[in-house]
Parts: C-alpha cells; sequence; structure tokens
C-alpha cells in the first residue's frame, strides 16, 4: 500500500507535506516515485523554493480532478490563449514569481502549469507595439534607426488594420 | 536588459559578492517580519542582530534616492565599509542609511521619488512600477512568497524592479524575466501568438528579432489569415526562415509570388525539404519550380495543386517517383493533367487514399478505372465534372468482367473502401452505370449524383438501400426522380443517420416523398428543397419533428436548416407555422407563475413577526426560462425572408416573447394584404386595414432596429412597451 502523502523538501530546506495524487500531477515526481517506491524521507526539489513549491502545489490541488493532458496538442495549443478565470487570478502574480512558477514548472514537468504560465506570458505580449514589449519585460531597442525603418516596412502587413 | 545592467551600481555590487549570502539572509527578516514563522523567524532574528547588512538592507531602495545628495552617505561608508569592500561606497552606506529612515519613520514622499529618477536614469525601467516599489514595506509580491531559493536574488526582490535589475547576482534570471527565460520556454511562449503577432515582435530588439524568424516558431506556414496582406518579399523571408523546419506549408491563394518562385523557387526549395502538407491551390508558379520542389520533398502526404495550369502530366511522373508517402492528392481543373499521369500515380503511391480530379478528363479509360478498383485504397473519390462512363464507373466498382453470383446476379467482388463519392455533373452516366455502386460501397457516407440528368429511381433506390453509413446524399436536378426514391430512402437503413439531403430542382417531388423522410429521417440537419411540389404540410412535419428534440433551459440553436425557394405549394401561412413552432413552448414547461407567491406566504408564516422589507427580498429568484432546444432555419420567398430572419434571430438570443409578437404582427400584416388583395365591396375599409397592419408592423421593424444597434435604450424600452400593450402581450 503506497503512502497517501508525500513530504518534500524545498531548496530552503522547508518540509512540505502533499496529498500523493496531487503531487502526481508533476511527471517528475510522479517517475520518481515510479523509480523510488514509497518512501517517507522527505524528497528533496533543489530548484524550488518554499513560496514557488507552495504556489505550484496549490495549483496542483485545484486542478488534481483535470484529466491528464493529451500527449502532443500543438496546433490546439498554438491557437488560444484563454485561461480559465482561476488561473488568471491565479497568476496575478510579479514577473519574477511568474518566471519562477514557470521555471519550477518546467522542472517538475507540470504541462498544465507551465501552459498557463507561457499563456500568460503570451499574453503580455499580444496586441502590444514593440515599444510597450520594451517596457515591459524591461529591453533595450538595440536596432538603429535605418534598420528599425526596415522593420517596420516589411511588418506592414502584420500591423492591425 | 543585460545592455541596461552595466551602471554604477552593478560595478558597486559586484565586488562584494562574498558577501552576499550575508545580506541576503540579512534582508528577509526587516523587510516583514510577521510573515515568518517559527524556526525562520528566530533565524532571521538572529541574523538581523549579527549582520549590519540587513538592517542597511531595509530602505535600500528609498536610500538610494539620497545617494545623490551625498549628505549621509559619507558618514556611513565608513560603517558599511568595516564590513565589505570599500567600493561598496555609495551603494551599502546609502543603504544602511536607508534603513535608519524607514525606521525613524520619514521615508515620505521624497524617497519614492527620488528612488524613481534614480532608477529611470540607470537603467530603462517602466515607470509605473517604481515608485510604489521603492516602498520596500508594501510591495506586490509578500516576503513570504519571495523565491528564497535564489540567494541574493531576493534581497533585491523584496522591491523594485530596478534594484533587482541592477543587482547582480549568481543567479540573474530573477532580474531580467525575459532575458532570463531559457530559449525553449521563449520559443514555448511564442509558439501562442499568430503569425502576425511574431512578426509584430521582430521589431522589439535583435535578439527577439532573431528569434521570431526561428525555424522552430514556422513549423506551420499557414497563410489563410494573412495571404492578401503580405508582400512577396515578407513571405520569401518567412519561407526561408522556417527553412527545413516548416512542416505544413499552404500558400493557397499567394499569387503575389509569381515572379519570386522564378527568382527564388529554387533557394525556397532547397531550405523547404521536409514539407508534409503543400498546397499552391490558386498560385502562379512556372512548371520547373513545381517540378523540382516535389522532387526535393520527399516527405509529403498531402498535395494541394488544385487550379494550377502549369502542372501536367510530368509533375504527375515526379510525384509517383519521388513522394512515396502521398496520402492525398488534389489536382481539380489542372487541365494539363489527365488520367494518365494520375494512373502512375496511383500505381506508385500505395498510401493514396484521397484523390481529388474534378474537370480531369480521361476517365473514361477503363484501364485506369480497373486500376483503382485494384488497388482500392481511395476512401475519398471526387472525380465530378469528368467524362466518367458508365463502362469505367462499372470497372471502379466491380472491375472487369467479375465473377457474377448466379442467385443474387450481382459481381462477387470485395467491397469498396469509399466513404466518400462525387460523380456529380457527369454528363455520360445512366442508370446502367451508377446502378453498380448497389452493393459495392457499404462504408458509404458521403454521396454526390447531382446534376446527373439521366438517372432515375431505378438506379439510386439500390444505391440507398445498401449504403448504411449514409449521411449526405445530393440528387440536386435529377429530375426524373419520383417519389419513390424519397419513401424508400425514408424506410432505408441509412435513414436514422441522415443529416443532410438535397433534392432541390428534382421537380416530380412533394409531400408525399418529403413528409415520410421528415418523419424518418430524425437527424437532419438540412434539406434543401428548392423548386419542388413540397407545401406547407412539409414545412409542418417538420417542425413537429424539430419540436420532438426537446426544451431545455440554454438558449436554442438551429437543428434543422430548409431551404424552400420558388416551392409554389408553399404559402406564408406555412412559413408562419415554422415560426410559430421556433417560439413555441409546451404548456407543461412552461415556467410556473405561482411560485414567488408560494415562497411569499410561507415565509411570512414562518417567520410572523418580521418585516416585510425581508419577505419581499426572500422571494426566490424566477426559475430559469425554458427555450427549445433547436429550431429551424428557413430560406424561403425573399419577401418574407427578411421576417424570417429577424424572428431567427429573436429566438436565437431568447426572446421568445419578441418573437411571438413580430410572428402576430406579420400574420395580421399578411391577412390584410391578402384581403386587400380581393374585391368586392368593403374594399377600401380592408385598404385602409392592411395600411394600418403595414404601420403597425413596420412600427415594430424600427424597434427592433433600435435596439439591435444601440443596445436597449430607455427610448427602445418604452416604445416595446408601448406595443406590448397593443397586443396584450406580456414582456419583463
Amino acid at each position: 500500500m503506497s503512502a497517501t502523502t508525500l513530504r518534500f523538501q524545498s531548496s530552503d530546506g522547508v518540509v512540505i507535506t502533499i496529498d500523493r495524487d496531487v503531487a502526481q500531477r508533476s511527471v517528475l515526481i510522479k517517475n520518481l516515485l515510479e523509480d523510488l517506491g514509497d518512501t517517507t524521507e522527505a524528497i528533496p526539489i533543489p530548484n524550488v523554493n518554499e513560496a514557488v513549491l507552495r504556489k505550484v502545489i496549490e495549483w496542483c490541488e485545484h486542478h488534481k480532478g483535470d484529466p491528464p493532458s493529451t500527449g502532443d496538442d500543438d496546433d490546439s495549443r498554438r491557437k488560444t490563449t484563454d485561461i480559465d478565470e482561476w488561473d488568471q487570478k491565479f497568476m496575478q502574480v510579479d514577473q519574477e514569481m511568474l518566471f519562477e512558477i514557470i521555471l519550477a514548472a518546467n522542472y517538475l514537468d507540470i504541462k498544465g502549469l507551465l501552459d498557463v504560465g507561457c499563456k500568460t506570458v503570451a499574453n503580455m505580449i499580444k496586441g502590444k507595439s514593440p515599444e510597450e514589449i520594451r517596457k515591459t519585460f524591461n529591453i533595450q531597442n538595440d536596432f538603429t534607426p535605418e534598420e528599425e525603418d526596415q522593420i517596420r516596412r516589411e511588418n506592414e502587413w502584420a500591423e492591425d488594420r | 536588459m543585460a545592455t541596461a545592467i552595466p551602471d554604477d551600481i552593478r560595478s558597486t555590487s559586484e565586488s562584494p559578492s562574498p558577501s552576499s549570502p550575508a545580506s541576503s539572509s540579512g534582508q528577509i527578516p526587516l523587510e516583514q517580519p510577521p510573515k515568518l514563522k517559527g524556526r525562520h523567524k528566530l533565524l532571521q532574528n538572529l541574523q538581523r542582530i549579527s549582520s549590519s547588512p540587513s538592517l542597511t538592507r531595509r530602505g535600500r531602495s528609498a536610500s538610494t534616492g539620497y545617494r545623490r545628495d551625498g549628505k549621509a552617505s559619507l558618514s556611513c561608508i565608513s560603517l558599511s565599509q568595516t564590513a565589505y569592500s570599500p567600493c561598496l561606497g555609495n551603494g551599502s552606506s546609502s543603504q544602511l542609511y536607508g534603513g535608519l529612515n524607514a525606521q525613524s519613520v520619514t521615508p515620505g514622499a521624497t524617497a519614492p521619488q527620488s528612488d524613481y529618477f534614480d532608477g529611470a536614469a540607470r537603467i530603462r525601467m517602466v515607470p509605473s512600477e517604481s515608485p510604489n516599489a521603492s516602498q520596500s514595506k508594501t510591495i506586490p509580491l509578500p516576503q513570504d512568497l519571495r523565491p528564497g531559493s535564489r540567494g541574493l536574488a531576493i534581497s533585491m526582490a523584496d522591491v523594485t524592479s530596478e534594484a533587482t535589475v541592477a543587482q547582480p547576482s549568481p543567479k540573474p534570471k530573477v532580474f531580467d524575466f525575459w532575458g532570463s527565460l531559457p530559449d525553449e520556454l521563449k520559443m514555448r511562449v511564442f509558439r501562442y501568438l499568430n503569425p502576425r503577432e511574431i512578426v509584430r515582435c521582430a521589431a522589439v530588439s535583435r535578439a527577439w528579432n532573431k528569434m521570431c524568424y526561428d525555424g522552430q516558431l514556422w513549423r506551420e506556414v499557414d497563410t489563410t489569415d494573412y495571404y492578401r496582406d503580405i508582400p512577396s518579399e515578407g513571405l520569401v523571408k518567412l519561407m526561408t526562415s522556417a527553412g527545413p523546419f516548416v512542416r505544413d506549408l499552404n500558400l493557397r491563394g499567394c499569387v503575389q509570388l509569381k515572379d519570386q518562385w522564378r527568382t527564388d523557387g529554387e533557394r525556397i526549395t532547397d531550405l523547404c525539404r521536409n514539407v508534409v502538407n503543400f498546397s499552391l491551390e490558386g498560385c502562379r508558379v512556372d512548371k520547373s519550380t513545381i517540378h523540382y520542389f516535389l522532387l526535393r520533398n520527399p516527405r509529403l502526404e498531402y498535395i494541394n495543386l488544385s487550379g494550377l495550369l502549369t502542372v501536367t502530366n510530368s509533375a504527375m511522373k515526379i510525384i509517383a517517383q519521388s513522394c512515396p508517402q502521398l496520402e492525398i492528392l488534389n489536382v481539380s481543373w489542372c487541365t494539363g493533367v489527365d488520367t494518365s499521369g494520375l494512373k502512375k500515380v496511383v500505381v506508385a503511391c500505395p498510401k493514396l487514399r484521397d484523390l481529388r480530379a474534378s474537370e480531369i478528363r480521361g476517365f473514361d479509360d477503363v484501364e485506369f478505372a480497373a486500376e483503382l478498383f485494384e488497388r482500392n485504397t481511395l476512401d475519398r473519390l471526387i472525380i465530378s465534372r469528368t467524362d466518367l462512363t458508365d463502362e469505367s464507373l462499372r470497372a471502379l466498382m466491380h472491375g472487369v468482367d467479375p465473377e457474377i453470383d448466379v442467385l443474387l446476379d450481382r459481381p462477387i467482388v470485395p467491397p469498396r473502401r469509399l466513404k466518400h463519392l462525387d460523380i456529380h455533373q457527369c454528363p455520360d452516366l445512366t442508370d446502367q452505370g451508377v446502378k453498380s455502386l448497389a452493393w459495392n460501397v457499404p462504408n458509404l457516407q458521403g454521396l454526390q449524383l447531382s446534376h446527373c440528368s439521366e438517372l432515375t429511381d431505378d438506379s439510386v433506390i439500390p444505391i440507398i438501400q445498401t449504403t448504411p453509413c449514409l449521411t449526405h446524399l445530393e440528387l440536386e436536378e435529377l429530375t426524373r426522380l419520383s417519389n419513390h426514391t424519397l419513401i424508400e430512402l425514408a424506410k432505408s437503413p441509412c435513414a436514422p443517420r441522415l443529416e443532410h439531403l438535397n433534392i432541390s430542382y428534382c421537380e416530380l417531388l412533394g409531400d408525399q416523398g418529403t413528409l415520410p423522410i421528415m418523419k424518418n429521417c430524425l437527424s437532419l440537419r438540412s434539406v434543401e428543397m428548392d423548386n419542388t411540389r413540397v407545401s406547407d404540410l412539409t414545412l409542418m412535419e417538420a417542425s413537429l419533428r424539430v419540436r420532438k428534440r426537446g426544451y431545455g433551459e440554454d438558449l436554442p440553436q438551429i437543428g434543422l436548416r430548409l431551404v424552400v425557394f420558388d416551392c409554389g405549394n408553399v404559402t406564408w401561412a406555412g412559413v408562419k407555422e415554422v415560426l410559430s413552432s421556433n417560439a413555441f413552448i409546451p404548456r407543461s414547461r412552461k415556467p410556473p407563475q405561482t411560485i414567488s407567491l408560494v415562497a411569499q406566504t410561507v415565509d411570512q408564516g414562518q417567520v410572523p413577526g418580521s418585516p416585510t422589507m425581508i419577505t419581499s427580498s426572500i422571494t426566490p429568484p424566477p426559475p430559469p426560462p425554458v427555450y427549445p432546444n433547436e429550431i429551424i432555419h428557413l430560406k424561403c420567398f425573399y419577401g418574407w425572408q427578411m421576417t424570417v430572419n429577424e424572428h431567427n434571430k429573436r429566438v436565437l438570443r431568447g426572446d421568445l416573447a419578441a418573437a411571438n409578437r413580430l410572428d402576430r404582427k406579420w400574420a395580421e400584416y399578411m391577412i390584410a394584404t391578402e384581403e386587400a388583395g380581393t374585391g368586392g365591396s368593403g374594399t377600401r375599409r380592408r385598404r385602409r386595414r392592411a395600411r394600418e397592419a403595414e404601420r403597425i408592423y413596420n412600427e415594430v421593424d424600427e424597434e427592433t432596429a433600435a435596439y439591435g444597434v444601440g443596445g436597449i435604450s430607455a427610448l427602445g424600452a418604452g416604445r416595446r412597451r408601448h406595443t406590448d400593450s397593443n397586443t396584450g402581450c406580456t414582456v419583463m
């Protein structure tokens, strides 16, 4: 019989107890458990700190009833950046936290969360002018005026009409 | 980002990196002590005591402002310098000052402002963020959420992004969101953008430009949404940057490439070598480019060359030689191709399952048909408008000289795999050939026999009796078809599945055939019956069947589309019947009106002394409205169509009362005009009544225009109420 809860140790040494099926939203942990068998030891998650880990767990708990993601849905994914309301709220964090969540989701291999994170970033880009994008991500415009001019001409077709 | 960093701050802070652990840990407690617990708290308190940086840390950002006036910093420097390397200079000293400042409750407005100024000067900051952020105690990201794992990162994190930006750390990721995102995740983000958005992003910076034209993002170049707008240079740039990554290349209608193909075609082809799905439909491409492209893309599974005059049998030969994976080939309207070219493809491409070759010559070739028969790989064959003959169709169905079952008088052949067959407008076909479909295409789902004017019941009936999967049947303009076909269709095994039926211009067909269809084919989604003899009876039967699809709380949807243009026997009364039926709710499903009353009395009984205010507020919300699940959309005589459309619109948005109102007005108007048309005594009175009815009808129309455009304006609502009272209708 496998234990119903698991313990994880964040990078900053905090031990968190999680339901087993919640934790298994993470493919990394799922595979780990398959290899490891049962364990009562706290499993170290070296790349994720407590705050982020708690946030990730919050997401997994809310989404524990979701059907498992189906392999490669590249096409459908590409088309929409709609995010459901709960996830939108969940993602209302500053850029650092968003960044940490995306990295953690990537590291822990939680596809749903990674998708939501990337969609959130995509939505930060969508509908913005290049200048606004630069501001959002603090990017320097390193084009020469000539280059900029040329790109503007090239991109004319892509502007909103 | 990176370029923005190398300022004074960076240089200063880089040097103290050895001390970073201390500062990071120290910063935590001062920031938000109350949020920490237990061991952590203790730890922090310890650190707070032990390390001065923690103190300084606190007001850091605010203090940076003070650096400018340089008063406080000097004195403090010495303090901090003891702990750190001298070059910390202004940075740390100001921090200390800031910390003190914060404690003495004088941060004031000046601090954030100066801070903002500071930040803006040093690094390109988002101005709106910095002022707030500088007040370290009330930042959006609470202390306990801070990424503690990032060591130094934290210290900066607690505030201003500019602070974060400026601070160098072993893991700079946190500070420069975009710059530190791994490339594969950047790509992931970009994949959520559509082509226009990606191209727009290319103007952000050089790094972005490079990324936006990364082939990984262009595995699919589908110009459907922008083929009209994109200039040929842009398209060539997309294709060349996509290069070997591009799998799906849809250039349908990209005529602007005409000259580019000649000049850059070879270059493009050399780069795009892994195309799987390829459409050039309607382009203008020269022969050699096409040949070169087909030759260099051995993975092609889908080729659409529809409408290209430069495609000839030699292109077919190249496909046969170099595209063994081919599954779908569309060469419709390629007048340079005939079946001798197609034959090579059919022989060489064992996976071919979908062949579309409308308007191609040579289908009278029995040998080609026999080849297709032998292969039996096709599940879709579209050979409309060809010179297909009875003989070649028979060869297609059961080969040449098949063994005949003596008892059944049927050829003994394996069944065809075909699911869709389109042989409309093949003028040479007669019953003799088409009959061969019967028994041989048991999987058929879609059959197009329109405009084969020779066909009669003799061939159509045996087919529909032996195609149990049939869902789409097109029999347009088979003028010799009689009602027997429809009666048989209603009895056939496919009747419950049939979704689409077209019998327009079958002038012998009428209610006798369509009534059983409406009764038995309950899955029907569309029936086209222009120019037939159907009458109101069919419409009424259809309405009844659609009503039987049930009622629910969701808004209705169109469940059946009927087309009855030019049907002499369809009158406005039949059309009205359909409209009324669309808005009809059976008595049993009507929301009961009495519930609120009951609830009120109960409330009063239970809480005798309570104020009436409360009881009224407790009244339960009205039960959800009930709508038909599905309704009929009707295309009819153009003079009535506007009313029908408006009525549909109202029903679809759930406003059944308004729909009924329109229905009633229209009926009054129609009756009045009919009366006015008749002669005899009282003509003038009838005319007047007709005008009156017309006026009211128009008024309703105006009203709908009013709230169709401007939403529910007060005026519109008022007018609506007015008309309501006229009709005694209760709305809202």
